[in-house]
Protein backbone atom coordinates (compact mmCIF):
# COMPACT_ATOMS: atom_id res chain seq x y z
CA UNK A 1 0.00 0.00 0.00
CA UNK A 2 1.11 3.58 -1.02
CA UNK A 3 0.93 6.50 1.22
CA UNK A 4 -1.97 8.63 -0.76
CA UNK A 5 -3.89 11.22 1.36
CA UNK A 6 -3.99 12.60 4.64
CA UNK A 7 -6.93 10.95 6.67
CA UNK A 8 -9.00 12.31 9.10
CA UNK A 9 -7.48 11.01 12.31
CA UNK A 10 -10.08 10.91 15.12
CA UNK A 11 -9.29 9.84 19.08
CA UNK A 12 -12.75 8.79 21.02
CA UNK A 13 -11.59 8.53 25.05
CA UNK A 14 -13.93 9.38 27.69
CA UNK A 15 -11.96 9.71 31.26
CA UNK A 16 -13.67 7.40 32.77
CA UNK A 17 -13.44 3.58 31.90
CA UNK A 18 -16.81 1.24 30.85
CA UNK A 19 -18.30 4.45 29.35
CA UNK A 20 -18.65 2.36 25.82
CA UNK A 21 -15.92 3.81 23.97
CA UNK A 22 -14.06 0.55 22.30
CA UNK A 23 -18.14 -0.73 21.81
CA UNK A 24 -18.56 3.01 19.99
CA UNK A 25 -15.49 3.07 18.41
CA UNK A 26 -16.04 -0.93 16.33
CA UNK A 27 -19.39 0.26 15.73
CA UNK A 28 -18.70 4.15 14.58
CA UNK A 29 -15.84 1.98 12.32
CA UNK A 30 -18.22 -0.14 10.83
CA UNK A 31 -20.73 1.95 9.95
CA UNK A 32 -18.41 4.04 7.98
CA UNK A 33 -17.11 1.11 5.77
CA UNK A 34 -20.64 0.32 5.19
CA UNK A 35 -20.50 3.56 3.59
CA UNK A 36 -17.95 2.95 1.25
CA UNK A 37 -15.37 4.28 3.89
CA UNK A 38 -11.83 2.36 4.02
CA UNK A 39 -11.30 3.06 8.00
CA UNK A 40 -8.50 2.17 10.31
CA UNK A 41 -9.12 1.40 13.80
CA UNK A 42 -6.33 1.35 16.41
CA UNK A 43 -6.58 -0.07 19.89
CA UNK A 44 -5.14 3.04 21.72
CA UNK A 45 -5.04 1.15 24.90
CA UNK A 46 -1.43 -0.16 23.91
CA UNK A 47 -1.51 -2.88 27.43
CA UNK A 48 -4.42 -3.69 27.85
CA UNK A 49 -6.34 -3.97 24.52
CA UNK A 50 -9.69 -4.87 24.05
CA UNK A 51 -10.97 -4.27 20.53
CA UNK A 52 -9.57 -7.33 19.62
CA UNK A 53 -11.94 -9.60 22.18
CA UNK A 54 -14.60 -7.39 21.24
CA UNK A 55 -14.11 -8.59 17.63
CA UNK A 56 -13.98 -12.12 18.38
CA UNK A 57 -10.11 -11.85 16.70
CA UNK A 58 -7.21 -14.24 17.40
CA UNK A 59 -4.34 -12.11 16.78
CA UNK A 60 -1.11 -13.36 15.84
CA UNK A 61 0.60 -9.61 16.14
CA UNK A 62 0.11 -6.26 17.66
CA UNK A 63 1.64 -2.78 17.92
CA UNK A 64 4.02 -4.61 20.57
CA UNK A 65 6.34 -5.44 18.00
CA UNK A 66 6.39 -2.46 16.01
CA UNK A 67 7.66 -0.67 18.77
CA UNK A 68 9.87 -3.57 20.13
CA UNK A 69 10.83 -5.09 16.93
CA UNK A 70 10.19 -2.57 14.51
CA UNK A 71 7.62 -4.47 12.53
CA UNK A 72 5.48 -2.24 9.92
CA UNK A 73 2.07 -1.99 11.18
CA UNK A 74 0.94 -2.96 7.70
CA UNK A 75 1.88 -6.85 8.65
CA UNK A 76 -0.07 -5.97 12.10
CA UNK A 77 -3.72 -4.72 9.88
CA UNK A 78 -6.65 -7.38 10.11
CA UNK A 79 -9.10 -6.70 7.76
CA UNK A 80 -12.71 -6.85 9.78
CA UNK A 81 -15.16 -6.33 6.40
CA UNK A 82 -14.46 -4.62 3.24
CA UNK A 83 -12.56 -1.69 4.42
CA UNK A 84 -12.56 -1.63 8.36
CA UNK A 85 -8.89 -2.55 8.96
CA UNK A 86 -7.74 -3.18 13.20
CA UNK A 87 -4.61 -2.75 14.20
CA UNK A 88 -4.48 -4.34 17.54
CA UNK A 89 -2.52 -3.88 21.05
CA UNK A 90 -1.62 -6.42 23.41
CA UNK A 91 -3.47 -6.89 26.51
CA UNK A 92 -1.39 -7.49 29.70
CA UNK A 93 1.72 -5.43 28.98
CA UNK A 94 2.67 -2.62 31.53
CA UNK A 95 5.59 -1.45 29.02
CA UNK A 96 2.97 -0.75 26.18
CA UNK A 97 1.25 1.66 28.54
CA UNK A 98 3.92 3.44 29.63
CA UNK A 99 5.79 4.10 26.06
CA UNK A 100 8.83 6.60 26.65
CA UNK A 101 9.27 9.12 24.24
CA UNK A 102 11.14 7.35 21.87
CA UNK A 103 9.19 4.61 21.89
CA UNK A 104 6.02 6.94 21.29
CA UNK A 105 7.75 9.05 18.68
CA UNK A 106 8.32 5.79 16.79
CA UNK A 107 5.10 4.78 16.91
CA UNK A 108 3.45 8.24 15.87
CA UNK A 109 6.23 8.12 13.06
CA UNK A 110 5.21 4.36 12.20
CA UNK A 111 1.36 5.21 11.83
CA UNK A 112 1.90 8.37 9.72
CA UNK A 113 3.56 5.72 7.15
CA UNK A 114 0.20 4.01 6.71
CA UNK A 115 -2.84 6.27 7.59
CA UNK A 116 -2.28 7.97 4.17
CA UNK A 117 -4.09 4.76 2.81
CA UNK A 118 -7.51 5.33 4.61
CA UNK A 119 -10.05 7.93 4.89
CA UNK A 120 -10.76 7.44 8.06
CA UNK A 121 -8.10 6.74 11.32
CA UNK A 122 -10.52 6.10 14.45
CA UNK A 123 -7.95 6.15 18.09
CA UNK A 124 -10.08 4.11 20.75
CA UNK A 125 -7.66 5.44 23.90
CA UNK A 126 -7.32 3.52 27.05
CA UNK A 127 -9.14 4.92 30.29
CA UNK A 128 -7.81 7.75 32.22
CA UNK A 129 -5.33 10.65 31.31
CA UNK A 130 -2.56 8.78 31.39
CA UNK A 131 0.10 9.68 28.70
CA UNK A 132 -0.71 7.57 25.82
CA UNK A 133 -4.30 8.61 26.11
CA UNK A 134 -2.92 12.45 25.67
CA UNK A 135 -0.58 11.77 22.88
CA UNK A 136 -3.01 10.18 20.79
CA UNK A 137 -5.22 12.76 21.67
CA UNK A 138 -3.14 15.25 20.61
CA UNK A 139 -1.84 13.70 17.72
CA UNK A 140 -6.18 13.30 16.55
CA UNK A 141 -7.49 16.28 14.37
CA UNK A 142 -10.66 15.93 15.91
CA UNK A 143 -11.46 14.33 19.70
CA UNK A 144 -14.45 12.70 20.70
CA UNK A 145 -15.33 12.53 24.29
CA UNK A 146 -17.83 10.12 25.31
CA UNK A 147 -19.86 10.41 28.90
CA UNK A 148 -22.63 8.94 30.32
CA UNK A 149 -24.68 10.39 32.75
CA UNK A 150 -23.78 9.81 35.85
CA UNK A 151 -21.12 11.93 38.36
CA UNK A 152 -18.05 9.86 37.42
CA UNK A 153 -18.47 10.03 33.76
CA UNK A 154 -18.98 13.54 33.62
CA UNK A 155 -16.08 14.35 36.02
CA UNK A 156 -13.65 12.66 34.23
CA UNK A 157 -14.72 13.47 30.84
CA UNK A 158 -14.57 17.15 32.02
CA UNK A 159 -10.87 16.42 33.34
CA UNK A 160 -9.77 15.28 30.17
CA UNK A 161 -11.21 17.60 27.53
CA UNK A 162 -9.83 20.25 30.89
CA UNK A 163 -5.99 18.41 30.60
CA UNK A 164 -6.13 18.92 26.63
CA UNK A 165 -7.20 22.64 26.79
CA UNK A 166 -4.97 23.61 29.23
CA UNK A 167 -1.72 22.00 28.49
CA UNK A 168 -2.22 20.94 24.71
CA UNK A 169 -4.41 24.36 23.64
CA UNK A 170 -7.09 21.74 22.30
CA UNK A 171 -10.17 23.54 21.81
CA UNK A 172 -12.61 21.85 19.53
CA UNK A 173 -14.32 18.91 21.60
CA UNK A 174 -17.20 16.59 20.43
CA UNK A 175 -19.39 15.27 22.72
CA UNK A 176 -21.26 11.56 22.75
CA UNK A 177 -23.62 11.08 25.81
CA UNK A 178 -23.95 7.49 25.83
CA UNK A 179 -26.43 5.30 27.68
CA UNK A 180 -29.30 7.66 27.99
CA UNK A 181 -32.96 7.08 28.51
CA UNK A 182 -34.48 9.46 26.38
CA UNK A 183 -32.97 12.53 23.91
CA UNK A 184 -34.23 15.15 26.66
CA UNK A 185 -31.75 13.32 29.06
CA UNK A 186 -28.88 13.30 26.47
CA UNK A 187 -29.82 17.13 26.01
CA UNK A 188 -29.97 18.03 29.27
CA UNK A 189 -26.25 16.39 29.72
CA UNK A 190 -24.53 18.28 26.86
CA UNK A 191 -26.26 21.45 28.10
CA UNK A 192 -25.05 21.29 31.66
CA UNK A 193 -20.85 20.20 30.20
CA UNK A 194 -21.24 22.78 27.45
CA UNK A 195 -22.27 25.38 29.99
CA UNK A 196 -19.30 24.43 32.59
CA UNK A 197 -16.93 24.15 29.92
CA UNK A 198 -17.83 27.01 28.29
CA UNK A 199 -17.93 28.96 31.81
CA UNK A 200 -14.63 27.85 33.02
CA UNK A 201 -12.23 26.95 30.42
CA UNK A 202 -14.13 28.84 27.52
CA UNK A 203 -14.67 25.86 25.64
CA UNK A 204 -17.76 25.36 23.28
CA UNK A 205 -17.96 21.60 22.66
CA UNK A 206 -20.57 20.32 19.71
CA UNK A 207 -22.89 18.02 20.17
CA UNK A 208 -22.07 14.90 17.97
CA UNK A 209 -24.89 12.83 19.01
CA UNK A 210 -25.97 10.51 21.77
CA UNK A 211 -26.64 6.81 22.15
CA UNK A 212 -29.66 5.10 24.05
CA UNK A 213 -29.95 2.45 26.48
CA UNK A 214 -30.48 -0.40 24.06
CA UNK A 215 -29.78 -4.12 25.24
CA UNK A 216 -28.54 -4.88 21.78
CA UNK A 217 -25.49 -3.37 22.77
CA UNK A 218 -24.27 -5.91 25.74
CA UNK A 219 -25.48 -8.61 23.43
CA UNK A 220 -23.32 -7.34 20.93
CA UNK A 221 -20.47 -7.23 23.10
CA UNK A 222 -20.83 -11.13 24.08
CA UNK A 223 -21.35 -11.89 20.95
CA UNK A 224 -18.40 -10.62 19.64
CA UNK A 225 -20.23 -8.21 16.77
CA UNK A 226 -20.90 -4.98 16.17
CA UNK A 227 -24.21 -4.39 16.91
CA UNK A 228 -24.72 -1.81 13.65
CA UNK A 229 -23.90 -5.62 11.54
CA UNK A 230 -25.85 -7.95 13.43
CA UNK A 231 -28.72 -5.74 15.14
CA UNK A 232 -28.98 -2.82 12.26
CA UNK A 233 -32.37 -1.52 13.42
CA UNK A 234 -31.83 -1.69 17.37
CA UNK A 235 -32.12 1.83 18.70
CA UNK A 236 -28.50 1.77 19.26
CA UNK A 237 -27.43 1.03 16.02
CA UNK A 238 -29.56 4.07 14.47
CA UNK A 239 -28.28 6.24 16.59
CA UNK A 240 -24.42 5.49 15.44
CA UNK A 241 -25.50 5.83 11.83
CA UNK A 242 -27.10 9.18 12.69
CA UNK A 243 -23.27 10.23 14.60
CA UNK A 244 -21.70 8.18 11.59
CA UNK A 245 -23.77 10.63 9.03
CA UNK A 246 -22.81 13.41 10.61
CA UNK A 247 -19.11 12.97 10.59
CA UNK A 248 -19.32 11.86 6.67
CA UNK A 249 -21.46 15.52 6.15
CA UNK B 1 23.23 9.45 10.73
CA UNK B 2 24.49 12.22 8.80
CA UNK B 3 27.21 14.49 9.67
CA UNK B 4 27.84 18.18 7.51
CA UNK B 5 31.43 18.84 8.52
CA UNK B 6 32.54 21.91 6.35
CA UNK B 7 33.87 25.41 6.15
CA UNK B 8 33.55 26.90 2.78
CA UNK B 9 31.63 30.25 1.80
CA UNK B 10 29.92 30.92 5.35
CA UNK B 11 26.96 32.34 4.08
CA UNK B 12 26.02 29.75 1.69
CA UNK B 13 27.11 26.96 3.95
CA UNK B 14 24.05 28.34 6.10
CA UNK B 15 22.11 28.65 3.86
CA UNK B 16 22.74 25.02 3.27
CA UNK B 17 22.01 24.29 6.76
CA UNK B 18 19.04 25.86 6.70
CA UNK B 19 17.63 24.25 3.98
CA UNK B 20 18.87 20.46 6.35
CA UNK B 21 16.86 22.19 8.77
CA UNK B 22 13.89 22.86 7.12
CA UNK B 23 13.50 19.83 5.43
CA UNK B 24 14.65 17.50 8.53
CA UNK B 25 11.45 19.12 10.70
CA UNK B 26 9.39 16.91 8.87
CA UNK B 27 11.28 13.90 10.17
CA UNK B 28 11.38 12.45 13.95
CA UNK B 29 15.20 13.23 13.96
CA UNK B 30 17.03 15.56 16.40
CA UNK B 31 19.69 18.03 15.39
CA UNK B 32 22.62 19.84 16.92
CA UNK B 33 24.20 22.73 15.13
CA UNK B 34 28.00 22.69 16.17
CA UNK B 35 29.62 26.19 15.93
CA UNK B 36 32.93 27.88 16.68
CA UNK B 37 33.88 29.23 19.90
CA UNK B 38 33.98 32.43 18.82
CA UNK B 39 30.45 33.63 18.37
CA UNK B 40 30.76 32.63 14.15
CA UNK B 41 28.68 30.56 11.94
CA UNK B 42 28.01 27.13 12.54
CA UNK B 43 30.63 24.17 11.67
CA UNK B 44 28.75 21.18 11.60
CA UNK B 45 24.92 19.61 12.14
CA UNK B 46 24.59 16.36 13.40
CA UNK B 47 21.44 14.83 12.21
CA UNK B 48 19.81 12.04 14.61
CA UNK B 49 17.12 9.65 15.04
CA UNK B 50 15.23 10.65 17.66
CA UNK B 51 14.14 7.31 18.44
CA UNK B 52 18.23 6.08 19.45
CA UNK B 53 18.19 5.95 23.46
CA UNK B 54 19.55 8.91 25.26
CA UNK B 55 22.66 6.80 25.81
CA UNK B 56 23.26 6.34 22.94
CA UNK B 57 23.37 9.87 21.15
CA UNK B 58 25.42 10.62 24.08
CA UNK B 59 28.21 8.21 22.90
CA UNK B 60 27.49 9.04 18.73
CA UNK B 61 27.51 12.60 19.35
CA UNK B 62 30.66 12.46 21.53
CA UNK B 63 32.33 9.98 19.43
CA UNK B 64 32.10 12.76 15.96
CA UNK B 65 32.48 15.57 17.96
CA UNK B 66 36.32 14.00 19.27
CA UNK B 67 36.60 12.39 15.61
CA UNK B 68 35.88 15.40 13.27
CA UNK B 69 36.58 18.90 15.19
CA UNK B 70 39.69 20.09 15.18
CA UNK B 71 41.59 20.54 18.29
CA UNK B 72 40.33 23.57 19.82
CA UNK B 73 36.82 22.28 18.88
CA UNK B 74 37.23 19.23 20.61
CA UNK B 75 38.89 21.17 23.41
CA UNK B 76 35.42 23.49 23.45
CA UNK B 77 33.44 20.53 23.41
CA UNK B 78 35.27 18.54 25.98
CA UNK B 79 36.64 20.93 28.22
CA UNK B 80 37.50 17.77 30.51
CA UNK B 81 39.53 18.22 33.74
CA UNK B 82 40.74 14.77 33.24
CA UNK B 83 39.87 12.54 29.97
CA UNK B 84 39.29 9.77 31.97
CA UNK B 85 36.17 10.83 33.06
CA UNK B 86 35.11 11.54 29.28
CA UNK B 87 32.13 13.83 29.85
CA UNK B 88 31.14 16.50 27.29
CA UNK B 89 31.85 20.49 28.39
CA UNK B 90 29.49 22.83 29.19
CA UNK B 91 29.24 23.96 25.87
CA UNK B 92 28.41 21.26 24.43
CA UNK B 93 26.11 20.36 27.22
CA UNK B 94 24.07 23.65 26.06
CA UNK B 95 23.66 22.21 23.06
CA UNK B 96 21.96 19.42 24.50
CA UNK B 97 19.43 21.23 26.32
CA UNK B 98 18.95 23.56 23.68
CA UNK B 99 17.73 19.96 22.11
CA UNK B 100 15.66 18.37 25.09
CA UNK B 101 14.01 21.34 25.88
CA UNK B 102 12.77 21.54 21.79
CA UNK B 103 11.69 17.78 22.09
CA UNK B 104 9.84 19.15 25.32
CA UNK B 105 7.67 21.14 23.32
CA UNK B 106 7.31 18.30 20.47
CA UNK B 107 6.53 15.85 23.15
CA UNK B 108 4.73 17.60 25.73
CA UNK B 109 6.69 15.43 28.17
CA UNK B 110 8.86 17.52 30.79
CA UNK B 111 12.58 17.41 31.52
CA UNK B 112 14.90 18.39 34.53
CA UNK B 113 17.97 19.84 34.99
CA UNK B 114 20.52 18.78 38.27
CA UNK B 115 23.67 20.90 38.89
CA UNK B 116 25.54 19.10 41.31
CA UNK B 117 28.05 21.07 43.41
CA UNK B 118 30.76 18.75 44.85
CA UNK B 119 32.68 19.98 47.25
CA UNK B 120 35.08 17.73 48.71
CA UNK B 121 39.28 18.70 48.25
CA UNK B 122 39.74 21.94 46.49
CA UNK B 123 40.10 21.69 43.00
CA UNK B 124 41.23 17.79 42.59
CA UNK B 125 40.71 16.59 39.86
CA UNK B 126 40.89 12.75 40.57
CA UNK B 127 38.50 13.59 43.60
CA UNK B 128 35.69 15.14 40.95
CA UNK B 129 36.45 12.57 38.65
CA UNK B 130 35.59 9.80 40.74
CA UNK B 131 32.61 11.51 41.85
CA UNK B 132 31.34 11.76 38.12
CA UNK B 133 32.78 8.18 37.36
CA UNK B 134 30.66 7.41 40.42
CA UNK B 135 27.29 9.00 38.97
CA UNK B 136 27.80 8.00 35.88
CA UNK B 137 28.04 4.44 37.40
CA UNK B 138 25.00 4.73 39.67
CA UNK B 139 22.74 6.73 36.29
CA UNK B 140 19.51 4.55 34.69
CA UNK B 141 17.83 5.42 31.98
CA UNK B 142 17.73 8.15 29.81
CA UNK B 143 20.53 10.95 31.11
CA UNK B 144 22.90 13.54 29.75
CA UNK B 145 25.79 14.06 32.76
CA UNK B 146 28.47 16.85 31.62
CA UNK B 147 31.30 18.80 33.24
CA UNK B 148 30.42 22.47 33.81
CA UNK B 149 33.52 24.16 35.65
CA UNK B 150 35.82 22.44 38.49
CA UNK B 151 33.25 21.59 41.13
CA UNK B 152 30.32 21.58 39.36
CA UNK B 153 28.29 18.33 37.41
CA UNK B 154 25.03 18.82 35.10
CA UNK B 155 22.78 16.07 34.99
CA UNK B 156 19.86 16.63 32.52
CA UNK B 157 16.89 13.98 32.72
CA UNK B 158 14.97 14.06 30.00
CA UNK B 159 11.05 12.62 30.02
CA UNK B 160 11.51 13.60 34.35
CA UNK B 161 9.09 15.83 36.23
CA UNK B 162 10.06 17.64 39.47
CA UNK B 163 8.56 14.33 42.15
CA UNK B 164 10.97 11.59 40.13
CA UNK B 165 14.09 14.43 39.54
CA UNK B 166 13.65 15.32 43.18
CA UNK B 167 13.78 11.46 43.86
CA UNK B 168 16.92 11.58 41.77
CA UNK B 169 18.41 14.03 43.09
CA UNK B 170 17.73 12.65 46.96
CA UNK B 171 19.41 9.29 45.82
CA UNK B 172 22.35 11.25 43.95
CA UNK B 173 23.32 13.31 47.14
CA UNK B 174 23.81 9.90 48.87
CA UNK B 175 25.52 7.97 46.75
CA UNK B 176 28.12 10.95 46.35
CA UNK B 177 28.48 11.59 50.27
CA UNK B 178 28.60 7.98 50.76
CA UNK B 179 31.30 6.90 48.30
CA UNK B 180 33.46 10.22 48.25
CA UNK B 181 32.59 11.80 51.34
CA UNK B 182 31.90 15.33 49.87
CA UNK B 183 29.83 17.69 50.28
CA UNK B 184 27.01 17.90 47.41
CA UNK B 185 24.67 20.83 46.66
CA UNK B 186 21.84 20.38 43.92
CA UNK B 187 19.81 22.56 41.88
CA UNK B 188 17.55 21.41 40.68
CA UNK B 189 15.18 23.28 37.93
CA UNK B 190 12.23 21.80 36.08
CA UNK B 191 10.75 22.04 32.74
CA UNK B 192 7.25 21.89 31.18
CA UNK B 193 5.76 21.73 27.94
CA UNK B 194 3.76 24.90 28.47
CA UNK B 195 6.23 27.39 29.44
CA UNK B 196 9.55 26.04 27.69
CA UNK B 197 12.07 28.55 28.83
CA UNK B 198 15.47 28.96 26.32
CA UNK B 199 18.83 26.72 27.16
CA UNK B 200 20.36 29.28 28.88
CA UNK B 201 17.30 30.53 31.29
CA UNK B 202 16.61 26.76 32.29
CA UNK B 203 20.94 26.77 33.05
CA UNK B 204 20.11 30.14 35.05
CA UNK B 205 16.93 28.43 36.59
CA UNK B 206 18.80 25.52 37.89
CA UNK B 207 22.02 27.73 38.87
CA UNK B 208 19.99 30.14 41.42
CA UNK B 209 18.76 27.11 42.71
CA UNK B 210 22.39 25.86 43.50
CA UNK B 211 23.36 29.09 44.87
CA UNK B 212 20.31 28.84 46.77
CA UNK B 213 21.66 25.57 48.57
CA UNK B 214 24.84 26.48 49.06
CA UNK B 215 23.96 29.76 51.06
CA UNK B 216 20.77 28.08 52.70
CA UNK B 217 20.19 25.71 54.81
CA UNK B 218 19.04 22.54 52.70
CA UNK B 219 20.90 20.51 50.28
CA UNK B 220 18.74 20.81 47.28
CA UNK B 221 16.89 23.58 45.75
CA UNK B 222 14.22 23.31 42.93
CA UNK B 223 12.55 25.87 40.59
CA UNK B 224 9.15 24.41 39.23
CA UNK B 225 6.49 26.41 37.01
CA UNK B 226 3.90 27.32 39.28
CA UNK B 227 1.59 25.29 40.28
CA UNK B 228 -1.50 27.07 40.18
CA UNK B 229 -1.16 27.67 36.57
CA UNK B 230 -0.03 23.99 35.22
CA UNK B 231 -2.85 22.40 37.59
CA UNK B 232 -5.82 20.68 35.87
CA UNK B 233 -7.68 19.57 39.33
CA UNK B 234 -11.09 19.73 38.67
CA UNK B 235 -11.96 22.67 41.16
CA UNK B 236 -14.56 22.02 43.68
CA UNK B 237 -16.70 25.22 41.86
CA UNK B 238 -16.62 23.25 38.57
CA UNK B 239 -17.81 20.15 39.69
CA UNK B 240 -20.63 21.56 41.85
CA UNK B 241 -21.75 23.03 38.83
CA UNK B 242 -21.35 19.68 36.55
CA UNK B 243 -23.63 17.98 38.99
CA UNK B 244 -26.28 20.70 39.49
CA UNK B 245 -28.02 18.91 36.38
CA UNK B 246 -27.81 15.81 38.42
CA UNK B 247 -29.16 17.36 41.57
CA UNK B 248 -31.83 19.33 39.90
CA UNK B 249 -33.33 16.21 38.51
CA UNK B 250 -33.17 14.55 41.83
CA UNK B 251 -35.41 17.58 43.17
CA UNK B 252 -37.90 16.81 40.75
Amino acid sequence: MENKQKPQIISISSGKGGVGKTSFTINLAAALSTKSRKVLLIDGDLGLANVDVMLGLNVKHTLQETVEEGRDPLDILVEIMPGFFVLPASSGVPEMANLSHEEQAFLIDSLEHIIGNFDFVLVDTAAGVGESVLWFNNWAGKNITILSPDPTAMTDAYALIKIMNTRYNKKDFHLIINNVKSKKEAHEVFVNMSTVLENFLGVKPCYQGAIPQDSAVSMAVRKQKPFIIGQPKARASLAVMEICNKILS
Amino acid sequence: MVKVNKQPEANIFCDFLHLIEEEAARFPVELITIAEETGGGPQALLVMDCTLSAKRKGELTKALCTEASPATERERHSALPDRTAALPGAEFFKDLVQAELARVKKSRLPCSLLLIRIDGNGEDRGFFNKAAAALEMAMEGDHHLAHLDHTTLALLLPGQNRNRALRQAGAIQQLLTAEITARVKIGLAVCLARAVPAAEEFMEMAFTELQKAEHEAGDIFYSFPSQDEDSCQVTAEERAQLFSFLNKGNKE
